[in-house]
């Protein structure tokens, strides 16, 4: 069945092809890029140099902010929802606290699942399996090495540098970055199905959501215009207010393969809605752009700031 | 000039193959323009091109990219008419299906495809529909050459599912 699927993709047309006008045109605006090129080159080895210089330094500066607010800041409340199980945070643990042993439990197995992962031993998740799960794992494992296979997971680049972990109920999420040497980094995510047999917390099943989607600035900044369209629509259609008189401020830098920044929203004085309404929108948002974008975002790194004028 | 020449020849080399997969990526016609950015994108970018990678893998992952950024776009773009028009947009362009004229059992399988999460779509239509070497999918879409190989089992298997054994027929 699967052989006769991969004949008829690779059966599928694919002869369609540019017709004479669309290529004249794009030759022309491929030709205006190149000579248009020609004359920024001068500019390019400068502008490289300070590209180069200031990345690093607005990292910097986001991080020395974002700790500074921390530390002296008792006015800004840092998205803290009641009741909100995310144990996240990275292995060392931010986040809210476990509430139950059960979820205790399974938040442990979770660290020793994303752990496995970074040491690319998958002898620790096997032990945590129900039979169903071993088998898939198995079948994963012949595919990659063949039938003598191993217990290696995971690629050699790009590796883990950290994970978050969210709970809920008998489910974990994890959320993995991972970096190259280059360096350049990746988000992964991975639920975790747990059961309960005899009274011991098993792994049942598990899978992946997306795997190594690339974290850059590009990304970055498509994340945070989506941030701002999203926050400003929502925000327009509970208050009534035209989307006009909705000012969103945002910016943020990669620090350590993590988005950390600021979201400051600006209403008109007599804009109707509560502070915490707008919290609730811009979390939501959050995690919305999150995963449409599939990238990883810890909520605490995001700092809000809400004013009137 | 040498970067003039390549690109040049990037052009008449793999325009129609970036053509076909963006076709088959986004699901739409026109995809001229989408084309047209590729390779100014990859002018602009021609500097981090790495020489050891084919020009080919690197065009379809530039393409990917965009054809990623269009499909948001388009989904912005969709739920702002409805908010604002309370109005379905017009389907103005036409379909991959009515481009090459797909058989009733291809069109069943490319709409499973478009079902299937992103990274299954990526692989079947890189790996599948246009035959990339496992070699190739992996540069395109960064992943270890193990890890296409392991995704496109799944993908597969997941359309399987997805189509129930309609293709027995």
């Amino acid at each position: 069945m699967n052989n006769k699927l991969s004949e008829k993709l690779n059966a599928f047309p694919k002869n369609h092809q540019l017709d004479q006008h669309s290529k004249l045109k794009i030759e022309a605006h491929i030709q205006e890029e190149l000579n248009s090129m020609d004359s920024k080159r001068i500019w390019f080895g400068f502008s490289e140099f300070l590209k180069k210089v200031t990345v690093p330094i607005s990292a910097i500066a986001i991080l020395a902010i974002v700790t500074l607010l921390l530390a002296t800041s008792e006015n800004i409340n840092f998205f803290q929802l009641g009741g909100d199980r995310n144990l996240g945070g990275s292995p060392n643990g931010a986040g809210s606290p476990i509430q139950t042993e059960e979820e205790e439990r399974i938040h442990a197995l979770s660290i020793d699942w994303a752990k496995a992962l970074q040491v690319r031993d998958g002898q620790p998740r096997y032990e945590i399996m129900t039979d169903k799960a071993k088998e898939k794992f198995e079948q994963e494992q012949i595919l990659r090495s063949g039938e003598n296979w191993n217990f290696v997971i995971g690629d050699s680049s790009p590796w883990v540098i950290d994970y978050t972990i969210k709970i809920d109920d008998l489910t974990a999420e994890i959320g993995y970055v991972s970096e190259t040497s280059e360096p350049a980094y990746y988000h992964s995510k991975e639920i975790l199905h747990f059961v309960k047999e005899n009274d011991v917390l098993l792994v049942d099943e598990y899978e992946t959501i997306y795997e190594n989607h690339k974290f850059d600035y590009d990304e970055l900044q498509g994340i945070l215009s989506d941030l701002k369209y999203g926050i400003t629509i929502s925000i327009a259609e509970q208050t009534g207010l035209d989307t006009e008189s909705v000012t969103i401020m945002n910016d943020a830098g990669i620090v350590d393969g993590h988005m950390v920044g600021s979201i400051s929203v600006a209403l008109p004085r007599n804009a109707k809605i509560e502070e915490n309404t707008i919290r609730k929108i811009i979390e939501e948002k959050i995690q919305e752009v999150s995963d449409s974008r599939n990238v990883i975002i810890i909520k605490e790194n995001i700092t809000i700031q809400i004013e009137s004028y | 000039m040498f970067e003039k020449e390549k690109i040049t020849e990037w052009f008449h080399l793999y325009s129609n193959d970036v053509l076909n997969f963006l076709i088959y990526y986004t699901g739409r016609g026109d995809v001229e323009d989408l084309v047209q950015e590729v390779f100014i994108k990859a002018i602009r970018k021609i500097r981090t091109f790495n020489n050891q990678s084919s020009p080919k893998t690197w065009l379809f992952s530039i393409a990917r990219n965009l054809a990623i950024d269009e499909l948001r776009k388009q989904r912005r773009e969709r739920d702002k008419q409805e908010k604002l028009v309370n109005s379905q947009v017009q389907k103005l362009t036409k379909s991959p299906e009515d481009i090459y004229g797909l058989t009733e059992t291809n069109r069943e399988i490319y709409r499973g495809i478009l079902t299937l999460r992103q990274n299954y779509r990526d692989v079947l239509i890189l790996r599948g529909i246009k035959e990339l070497s496992v070699g190739e999918t992996a540069e395109v879409l960064h992943w270890s050459e193990n890890k296409v190989r392991v995704t496109y089992n799944r993908a597969i298997k997941a359309l399987g599912n997805k189509l129930g054994g309609s293709l027995d027929e």
